[in-house]
Parts: C-alpha cells; sequence; structure tokens
C-alpha cells in the first residue's frame, strides 16, 4: 500500500482537484452514457441489462 | 409465415446475440476497472517528476487510446457498409459514434486537468492536442449528419464518406509528438523500444485500457440493439420477440 | 419542434463543427504546426523574429537566477543557447536541466521576453528511487535529454 493515511490519499500530494476531477468526470460520463441507453432501451421495450441465464425469449 | 429470411438474416441472427452477450462486458469491464484502479491508486508508487499528478495517466492515457482506436472501427464499419451496402455494419458504426465521442471528451479533458499542474496551462494549440480536437469534431459531426438526414440508408452513405475522410486524422494524432514540436510529451509505449514506465505503472495503465474496451463493447452491443430496432421496426422478425415488462 | 426545423438544426449544427474542423486544421497548417522553435533554428533565423513566437529546450543548469518576480534563465538544445527574462509565476515541473517552452518575443540583444513558461516533461514514468539509481549511474540526463533536445531538435 502506497498512502500512509486517508487524508494524504484524498490531497494526491497537492494536486486532488486535477486527479479528482479527471476520475469524476469519467465516472460521470460513464454513468450518464449507461442511464442514456437503459432509458432508450425502455423506450424501446428492449430487455433490460442482466447478466442472467434467462434469455430464452430474446 | 412469409419473412424474408435472406433479407433481414444479418441484424436478425446478431440482434439476439448482442442481447445475450452484452451485458458479460460490463462485468468484464468493472472487474477490470477495480483491479485497473488499485494498482493505479494505491500499489503504483510516485513518480519522479510529476509526484502524484501523474496518476491522471490511468485514465487519460486509456481514453484518448479508446478515442483513436474506437474511430478507426467505426470508419472501417462505415466504410463495409458503403462498399457492400450492408446494413448491419452502418448500424455498428452509428452505434459506435456517442461512445467514440466520449472517450475523445475525456482525453481532451483529463489531458487539460493533468496540462495544468504539469505544464502550467489547460490548453495549448499544438499538434497533438490540435489534432485530437479535430477527432472530436469528427464524431461529432459524423453524428450530426446520421441526425440530419431522414432516410437511413442515404445517412449512411453520407457518414461513410465522412468516417472514411477522418480516419487520416488519427495517423496524425498518433505520430504528432513525432513530426512536429509539440508542448506534449513523446509515448511511453513504443512497438520499437522498451516502454519508459515503471512496470507496476503500465500494468495498471494496460488494465484500465483492456477496462475501457470491455465498456465499449458492451456499451456499443447495447447501442446496435437500439439502432436495429428503431431501423427495422416494422421488420417482420422483430415482432416475434416477445418484450420485457420488467 | 417540427421534423423539418429539427433536421435543420441537426445540418447546422453539422455544418458549424466541419467549418470548425476546417477553420482549425488550416490554422494549425498554416502556423505549419510548430509549436515552438530550437535555439538553433532561432540562431539560422527559421523564426519569426519580430513577432511573438515559442523557444523551447531545456533550462541550463545553473542558470536560473530569480531577482524579486523576475526570473531570468537560459534555454539551450545543447548546441546553441537563448537567455530568456520573465515576469510571473513558474510551473511546478519548471527546473534547473529540464524542458520548457516560453512565448514571447525577442529584442535587438538576443534577450527573449516571455509572457507565457510552460514547462515540458518527458515520457519516462518511474518511482523517485528509480530515477535516483538511474541518475547515480549516469544515465538519466542522457535519457531525458534524448527525449527532449535531440529529437526536437533535429527536426
Amino acid at each position: 500500500m502506497h498512502w500512509n493515511s486517508l487524508e494524504a490519499f484524498f490531497a494526491m500530494g497537492g494536486y486532488a482537484f486535477f486527479v479528482w476531477s479527471s476520475l469524476g468526470v469519467t465516472l460521470i460520463a460513464m454513468v450518464l452514457e449507461i442511464w442514456i441507453l437503459q432509458s432508450q432501451r425502455k423506450q424501446l421495450k428492449l430487455p433490460r441489462s442482466t447478466v442472467s441465464q434467462d434469455h430464452g425469449n430474446v | 409465415m412469409q419473412v424474408n429470411w435472406f433479407k433481414y438474416a444479418a441484424p436478425a441472427n446478431f440482434f439476439p446475440l448482442a442481447g445475450k452477450i452484452y451485458p458479460w462486458f460490463y462485468v468484464f469491464a468493472a472487474l477490470l476497472a477495480v483491479a485497473g484502479m488499485y494498482i493505479g491508486f494505491f500499489v503504483a508508487p510516485t513518480d519522479f517528476q510529476q509526484g502524484e499528478a501523474y496518476r491522471i495517466i490511468f485514465i487519460h492515457v486509456p481514453a484518448a487510446w479508446m478515442s483513436m482506436f474506437l474511430y478507426l472501427v467505426m470508419a472501417f464499419y462505415a466504410s463495409l457498409g458503403f462498399i457492400f451496402n450492408t446494413r448491419l455494419s452502418s448500424m455498428m458504426a452509428r452505434a459506435i459514434a456517442p461512445t467514440g465521442a466520449m472517450f475523445t471528451f475525456l482525453a481532451l479533458w483529463t489531458g487539460s486537468m493533468w496540462g495544468r499542474p504539469m505544464w502550467g496551462a489547460y490548453w495549448v494549440w499544438d499538434a497533438r492536442l490540435t489534432s485530437e480536437l479535430i477527432l472530436f469534431f469528427l464524431y461529432i459531426g459524423f453524428m450530426a449528419l446520421q441526425a440530419a438526414i431522414d432516410d437511413p440508408r442515404r445517412g449512411d452513405k453520407a457518414g461513410g464518406v465522412l468516417a472514411l475522410v477522418g480516419a487520416i486524422n488519427v495517423p496524425i494524432i498518433y505520430f504528432s509528438v513525432k513530426w512536429w514540436n509539440t508542448l506534449h510529451q513523446g509515448s511511453s509505449i513504443n512497438l520499437t523500444r522498451a516502454p519508459s514506465m515503471a512496470s507496476i505503472m503500465l500494468w495498471g495503465m494496460l488494465l484500465m485500457a483492456l477496462s475501457f474496451w470491455m465498456y465499449s463493447i458492451a456499451v456499443i452491443l447495447s447501442r446496435v440493439q437500439c439502432v436495429i430496432a428503431e431501423r427495422e421496426r416494422r421488420a417482420a422478425w422483430l415482432q416475434h420477440i416477445e418484450p420485457h415488462t420488467t | 419542434m417540427k421534423p423539418r426545423s429539427k433536421r435543420f438544426a441537426w445540418i447546422l449544427l453539422g455544418l458549424v463543427g466541419l467549418s470548425a474542423a476546417t477553420a482549425l486544421v488550416l490554422n494549425a497548417f498554416q502556423s505549419n504546426l510548430v509549436f515552438f522553435f530550437t535555439p538553433t533554428q532561432i540562431a539560422n533565423k527559421e523564426a519569426p523574429i519580430g513577432h511573438a513566437f515559442r523557444v523551447g529546450g531545456l533550462v541550463e543548469q545553473g542558470s536560473l537566477h530569480r531577482h524579486g518576480t523576475e526570473v531570468s534563465f537560459v534555454v539551450s538544445d545543447t548546441v546553441k543557447s537563448i537567455p530568456v527574462t520573465y515576469v510571473g509565476i513558474l510551473p511546478d515541473l519548471f527546473k534547473e536541466g529540464k524542458g520548457v517552452v516560453a512565448e514571447g518575443q525577442l529584442d535587438d540583444q538576443g534577450l527573449f521576453h516571455a509572457k507565457q513558461v510552460l514547462a515540458k516533461h518527458d515520457e519516462n514514468y518511474m518511482p523517485p528511487e528509480a530515477a535516483e539509481a538511474l541518475k547515480q549511474a549516469g544515465a538519466m540526463n542522457s535519457k531525458i535529454s534524448k527525449s527532449i533536445v535531440t529529437e526536437s531538435g533535429s527536426k
């Protein structure tokens, strides 16, 4: 493990804003893309995305 | 039952297959991302000159790779559709564009978040950054063109031309740091020499790249189902698919 | 929105995007895609002297002097060098022996007045201990200068 404390981890050596905003925006973009896609699937009445064995009717 | 199976063969076969496999790629993407982020943020050491700020690399480089790779795949499918008149390839190209645009945006965003503390500027007009911005406009232009043309087959043709012409930009992005004086540094990963990166850092980056790859496959397969469903709404074979109510 | 006006909006967006892309390409090619000039290029009068341009190279060891908010240093590509003066805050990575790109103008005495100073780092990533070991082996400087100076200096 690289970090000595939780504060040190969040501080990112003084670059917290730049590191966390890179990570945050990436996460937001991906969640948004999946959310838009899921609502599109719902609108088109496509099966929801679930990992299951039951795909017999697709 | 008089269904012209030959006509709808490709999308009709592909549709259920895509639906069956795409959720698994979300699982792979999540597992790889957990491993990559763990290595990148907890195991990998501080960089000797950039301190902790270099950790942006674990998102920036995979996003930039995907932005270029997805464009090439999109151009490949679009040109297949253009040359052989295969509908499924053009639909794949349509499904790839939004994800490609998203990764281009992320490469630009994380790049500017990295550039400010390290170089001293959020943005500079050097060859690498400018050509990546052009890639973003190419994706947007492709999507706008497809959305503007009502006749999907004509939209496919027009998009195919744009995607193919724009593909020249991808090698320009890749080699810009070699061909011109840029503020952006050269590639750490090369085919001709050993990577100029500590191996644990390299591992984190490669795992994240693989994760983004799996994510792209999941999203694109899911979206191509939407594109097919929208396009072939009246096609006979889709009527036989029982809609889920959940 | 009516379908027709919606389509018109998309066409407009597409046209704006494409013309923005074309404008950027043309603009980039016009300035010949040169982000900075090396001191050798400036000595050979390849840089647009009299206009603002950028000079890039390594900050020469021992050349950095601070007088209040004013800093002066020498940018070198190991063949030629250019003295630079600058008033302002330097980026975190600005160090002697490291890469730098300064934007500004050259005066009659050959002094470069920088308005902006950017740090150019190389593509090597490693833990500090590894860097220290390399430095002791004497391989570090050649590695850095190879990635920043000779590659771009030869262009």
